[in-house]
């Protein structure tokens, strides 16, 4: 994260982290209600946003509201206007219906990768979203 | 019931049957766009004009750009083109109907490209053996390849055809100790190097044992490579959202991810 926010040109502040209970967003919530001291915030991930479409939006709506920005450095996504929230939307949207989809959209190369990703997380919240 | 076409049948069972497919770029107007805006990065980079022959310019970038500095050059090439907003768009666009009509017209595009310069007669730049199969790729991915050169022999990239690759994936094991290496030079002859003039592609599926090797032709290899597939067809480690987004999603599946059915009933 701070490898991105030096590649981008934004100031990196302080880390937080949330708290290990699934849907748990308190550290986020705390996080949004510093927005107007800050230019806005950099995700580990996308996936960390919440599962509930109508949560993530009020989150876009909170951080665009005071001229923030909210940016995910793993997937290298950032949104910066409303323009930008379309992209956003559709890669959770296609990412969540996976499980849904045949192979639960994984390819299971062995045995072993099929129990690696039953405890990794990115595979774990897209099956939680169901 | 299989309602494809029958020019569709033709080039779906030529790809299943060779796992690979040259074609005439669809759009060469975006391709010659790509071929410019590389050059141009290429020679500012070089710090020299933007050259009038473009592919004599790469063809003969040995005599001005050595081993050192090659890596350099290509992430010079490679950022530039992954922040032109046209670029993903031109790429997808020189066989935009050929990757619909291979794996489907609801498509997740990788993110970034794959860019590699190919001096003669460096025995640095290699790619071995390998299928993208057997490491973080998912096999419902195919790759579209495209040479801003002409490609031929050493230049290009071999491929071990489909009707040689039951028995090589048999032997495989046997190489386990030997290496990579060993089983390329046993396998040498079997391999088919691929003859790509400029402005035509490849697309093949990355499931089929492929590389490249020393370049020993007199001119510079400059190629390309970003891989599709179908959005909802099964993921490896190269995920959707870190390695892959969605290019075409229909109106049907917009529809469908984010149908909520009515609920709180009581019963």
């Amino acid at each position: 994260m701070r490898d991105y926010a030096a590649r981008n040109s934004l100031r990196y502040l302080l880390s937080a982290t949330e708290y290990a209970m699934p849907s748990c967003f308190m550290m986020l919530n705390t996080l949004l209600d510093e927005l107007p001291r800050l230019e806005g915030a950099i995700f580990f991930s996308i996936f960390m946003l919440p599962q509930r479409k109508e949560h993530r939006l009020r989150i876009y709506d909170r951080v665009l509201a005071e001229g923030c920005e909210l940016h995910a450095a793993l997937e290298n996504v950032a949104l910066r206007s409303r323009d930008d929230i379309q992209a956003v939307e559709d890669l959770l949207d296609a990412a969540f219906t996976l499980p849904l989809v045949p192979m639960g959209g994984r390819y299971e190369k062995d045995e072993a990768s099929s129990e690696e990703r039953d405890r990794d997380e990115f595979w774990r919240s897209l099956t939680a979203a169901l | 019931m299989n309602l494809l076409t029958t020019a569709e049948q033709k080039l779906s069972d030529e790809f299943c049957s060779r796992g690979f497919l040259i074609t005439d770029a669809e759009n060469r107007a975006a391709l010659d766009e790509i071929q410019s805006a590389v050059a141009k990065e290429a020679a500012q980079f070089l710090g020299i004009a933007a050259p009038e022959s473009r592919i004599e310019f790469f063809d003969r970038i040995a005599d001005r750009v050595s081993p050192s500095r090659l890596n350099d050059l290509r992430l010079a090439v490679i950022n530039h083109l992954q922040a032109a907003p046209w670029f993903r768009e031109a790429y997808f666009a020189c066989a935009r109907s050929l990757i619909e009509m291979l794996v489907g017209n609801e498509l997740a595009m990788q993110r970034g490209v794959g860019f590699s310069i190919q001096l003669p007669e460096d025995e640095k730049s290699l790619l071995p053996l390998h299928s993208d199969a057997w490491s973080e790729d998912s096999p419902f991915e195919v790759v579209l390849w495209i040479p801003l050169v002409d490609v031929f022999r050493t230049k290009s990239m071999f491929i071990l055809p489909k009707e040689h690759e039951a028995r090589w994936r048999r032997e495989m094991p046997d190489y386990g100790d030997r290496g990579i290496d060993a089983m390329f030079t046993d396998m040498e002859k079997d391999l088919q190097w691929l003859d790509i003039p400029y402005g035509k592609v490849l697309v093949f599926t990355h499931t089929l044992m492929h590389g490249n090797h020393v370049n020993r032709e007199r001119t510079a290899r400059w190629s390309m490579n970003v891989r599709f597939k179908g959005l909802f067809t099964p993921y490896s480690d190269k995920r959707l959202g870190e390695f892959f987004e969605p290019i075409t999603i229909r109106a049907a599946s917009r529809v469908g991810m984010t149908y909520q059915q009515p609920s709180g009933f009581a019963g």
